[in-house]
């Protein structure tokens, strides 16, 4: 849920309008903010599922040290998304375990 | 007056994959056995290599003894099959297969002729795997810098932490005594005869004494030649299902650059350390930023889609050389109750098979694989070892530098 | 990916927070040629996600939120050309002083001759069946997304801890318009100061004195906790068990300090639980162990950041002083007066203890 009107900070300024899909939903987001930020935002709690026990997990530190919250990003795994600025169009999914990495990682 | 504080039928020094394994062996065979480890159990090469399993690393200095090293490797791997029937711990050993990379035409050719020695020396699983094939099998390489292969299937990995740790438990449930944070001064001999061993709160005796201190064999035995060699090694976060296959990538048709996938997705990447003689503490384990960024720019030259992965952590570790490649496997010449297994460079290919081996030496008198070609006295009286060129990490990456840099296959 | 030198400079400062931006200024003010690296793409460290105004005497910044002694610091770093480098990960720090180094593009070394690690803290987790769910995290995690992310994780929050993280946090939680139903803190007092607590209590948060979270309970995320009552050896009273609706769940059990690059340096530690667990230990003057490698703020144990800001300005003129800026006499009372700043804020009940600890920590040093 996003906090538009904070007793002390004020209004929060945001940047230019983009548009990012997660599993295959589109969310809203706001350039310069993180993807997690995006995704709280959004109400989504669930980051991955871990390989061995398939456990949900989701965002714990939020700077980017303990990598609870990362998810798939552009086809790429293991991203943290609380460090990780959006990006216009970005395609983000839940990771399950260690994700799929296609002909080499690119 | 130094006290005594113990005595064994057998004490065993160094607590990597090797002494543990003898450790097993022998109290399986009934043994009293202590095994002293100066700090922790897989602390040195042990715990530092990249697990792989090669049953014929077929390198220039070695490739004659092809038939007699796969007599050993091929006995090891079936030991450790029966090891997985009954020990309390896996040690995730998988064979998937490993692959000596040609990164040049010279390369292609030298590897060739290693396979038809090797063939011809009974390894009939050994394969020469063209430019397409070689990518095929393992699709994150480089294109650039592959020119072909040399590959075995039944060779792979395991975790080498989990097998030492195994090997020993099972040691300890036969009754064997194992003490870490426990250096051996030195073995004591009294008139050829080995009487026990001297740690810091006094002597334990011992019938037999058995050095399995790999790096630091020479220091405790003199005349073994077991030369240290210092290597840097890196792991990254894990990764799903990327090719598992180890791989190593020639030089002078010797080891270079070396890469595997543990049984948990993570990435074990080495390389050489330092230029050795005469200037480098080959125990220094400090690792050096000139050379991880080295390392790091080499992988990243072999598998370029690596250059994202992130390192978790790197280290340095001593592993032992011999003039000859093999490892010195028996008892010490002159000496009555010492016995040499030391000298590992691929340790993992071996453990298993070194301590039955000891253990029926010490047992029987006799093994059931002959142990002469790896007498640890055949140095004594030869000429000073001196290095070949290709364990010199300059002229190796000043080849590398140039092979890369000129551009590389097509 | 080609590794070489990527720069050099006099001294290098590791992390952009109050520690690091305090030595890197003062430095800077003598003369001293400074670069300050952050892994993170914002400067300020932890200072921007206080909103509230901290405590203090005027010259400790008090009234300021700490939000904007961010910006005061950064404002200052401008103007005496420190070069601050966001988005560049340290990955190494050497006991020859060489940092290994990754950017955008690559992966180098930086050479300096001096360096000063702030790298800060991180906050602990507590273990109980169910700890792993989604939206239990550290409270320090939940107010870096209400404050700077401005967005709220949850709206029925249960925090665990009644120190001044676990406090304060919760009372930025509801200004953030959620509500924090109960803090539950397991000793039989409450952590931080009182004056938090009141705040707390008179927005209708109970603080459960002598409880545990026994259980989080839930599918997906965190839907409910179960806090027990906990006798004097810490065990669970049964019978005493409570089921709480939640939809977030803070953690403020504390923090330990970051302190990878200080044990691959070579530094030598002492354990003091009172500051975090595991401290890497200093001289007066904030010099580690290593030859050339100065610590400060979090990283030498959990305090604060005023307390962090002093410790970067002793150890940014004691950088000063060793490298030939500014003359002996000079750096002896500009090192006075900020080790006089730091004794203040060492003072009275929540003080002392970190005032002895400290004491140990340089009496460790020189037991080296």
């Amino acid at each position: 849920m996003r906090i538009d009107n904070h007793p002390i900070l004020g209004e929060s300024k945001k940047g230019r309008e983009l548009k990012i899909s997660v599993d295959g939903k589109e969310v809203i987001a706001y350039e310069g903010e993180m993807i997690a930020t995006a995704l709280v935002a959004s109400g989504l709690k669930v980051f991955r599922y871990t390989s061995k026990y398939k456990e949900p997990r989701g965002l714990f530190c939020a700077i980017g040290r303990c990598t609870d919250c990362v998810m798939e990003v552009n086809g790429r795994s293991n991203v943290r998304t609380c460090v990780t600025l959006v990006e216009d169009r970005m395609v983000i999914k839940t990771q399950k375990g260690l994700g799929e990495w296609k002909e080499g990682l690119n | 007056m130094v006290k005594v504080i113990g005595k064994a039928d057998v004490v065993i020094v160094g607590g990597g994959a090797v002494g543990t394994s003898a450790a097993y062996h022998l109290a399986k065979r009934g043994k009293k056995v202590v095994l002293c480890e100066m700090r922790n159990i897989a602390s040195g090469a042990t715990g530092r290599c990249g697990g792989m399993v090669v049953h014929c690393y077929g390198r220039d200095v070695n490739i004659d003894k092809t038939d007699y090293r796969l007599m050993y490797t091929r006995a090891n791997t079936e030991i450790m099959k029966e090891y997985q029937k009954t020990f309390e711990i896996d040690f995730e050993f998988r064979q998937v297969g490993l692959l000596d990379v040609a990164i040049s035409d010279e390369e292609v050719e030298q590897l060739k002729k290693l396979i038809e020695i090797q063939r011809s020396l009974g390894d009939n699983e050994i394969e020469y795997l063209d430019k397409k094939d070689t990518l095929e099998v393992m699709y994150n390489l480089n294109p650039k810098l592959t020119f072909g292969s040399r590959w075995r299937p039944s060779d792979g990995n395991l975790n080498p932490f989990l097998l030492a740790r195994s090997q020993g438990r099972e040691a300890q449930k036969l009754g064997a005594k194992i003490m870490t944070n426990t250096k051996v001064d030195n073995i004591i001999i009294k008139n050829d005869k080995v009487e026990g061993v001297k740690i810091k709160d006094g002597i334990i005796e011992a019938d037999w004494v058995i050095n399995a201190t790999n790096g630091w064999a020479s220091q405790l035995t003199e005349g073994i030649e077991v030369i240290p060699v210092r290597e840097l090694a890196m792991v990254t976060e894990r990764l799903p299902n990327l090719p598992p296959q180890p791989f190593e990538m020639l030089c002078f048709g010797e080891f270079a650059y070396g890469a595997t996938q543990t049984a948990s997705g993570n990435y074990n990447l080495g390389g050489p350390g330092p230029a050795r003689p005469p200037k480098w503490d080959y125990f220094d384990e400090t690792i050096y930023a000139d050379e991880v960024i080295k390392v790091l720019t080499y992988i990243g030259e072999i598998f370029p889609s690596m250059r994202d992965v992130a390192i978790i952590r790197s280290w340095v570790g001593t592993m032992g050389f011999t003039p000859d490649g093999m490892p010195s496997i028996g008892p010490m010449p002159g000496v009555k109750g010492l016995f040499i297994t030391a000298g590992y460079a691929d340790g993992m290919s071996w453990a298993a098979v070194s301590g039955k081996v000891a253990s029926e030496y010490i047992c029987d008198g006799k093994t059931s694989l002959p142990i002469e070609t790896m007498n640890p006295g055949r140095f004594i009286g030869k000429e000073k070892f001196t290095w070949p060129q290709c364990y010199d990490l300059t002229v190796c990456h000043d080849y590398l530098t140039e092979l890369i840099y000129k551009g590389g296959a097509n | 990916m080609e590794g070489g030198v990527k720069l050099k400079t006099e001294l290098a400062v590791i992390g952009a927070g109050p520690a690091g931006l305090c030595a890197a200024i003062e430095a800077a003010k003598n003369g001293v040629d400074v670069t300050v690296f952050d892994e993170n793409k914002k400067p300020g460290g932890q200072l921007f996600k206080q909103i509230h105004r901290f405590f203090g005497s005027e010259e400790h910044l008090a009234g300021t939120r700490g939000f904007e002694i961010g910006n005061m610091l950064l404002d200052d770093a401008k103007k005496y050309g420190v070069k601050v480098m966001l988005d560049n990960v340290v990955w190494g720090l050497f006991p020859d002083l060489k940092i290994g180094i990754s950017d955008e593009e690559k992966v180098s070394i930086v050479e300096a001759q001096k360096v000063v690690v702030a790298t800060g803290a991180i906050e602990n987790s507590l273990s109980f069946p169910g700890w792993t769910l989604p939206n239990i995290m550290g409270a320090g995690a939940a107010q870096t997304m209400i404050n700077v992310n401005m967005v709220l994780p949850g709206k029925r929050v249960i925090t665990v801890g009644s120190g001044n993280v676990g406090l304060i946090v919760s009372y930025q939680l509801m200004q953030a318009g959620a509500e924090v139903v109960a803090i539950v803190e397991a000793l039989d007092h409450v952590g931080g100061y009182m004056v938090h607590a009141a705040k707390v209590a008179r927005m209708g948060t109970k603080i459960l004195l002598n409880h545990t979270i026994t259980k989080a309970l839930g599918d997906k995320f965190v839907e409910k906790v179960e806090v027990g009552k906990i006798d004097k050896d810490f065990n669970v009273v049964k019978g005493s068990e409570q089921l709480y609706d939640v939809d977030l769940v803070c953690i403020a059990v504390g923090l330990r300090p970051l302190s990878e690059l200080c044990w691959m340096s070579g530094m030598k530690f002492d354990y003091l639980p009172e500051m975090g667990g595991f401290i890497p230990v200093h001289d007066n003057n904030m010099k580690s162990n290593v030859p050339g490698i100065y610590i400060a703020g979090d990283v030498t144990g959990i305090e604060e950041a005023s307390t962090a800001m002093e410790e970067g300005k002793v150890a940014g003129i004691a950088i000063s002083q060793a490298l030939g800026k500014i003359d002996n006499k000079k750096g002896l009372i500009l090192l006075n007066e900020a080790r006089e700043r730091l004794g203040t804020l060492r003072l009275g009940p929540f003080g002392d203890f970190r005032h002895a600890a400290k004491e140990k920590i340089i009496r460790k040093y020189y037991s080296y």
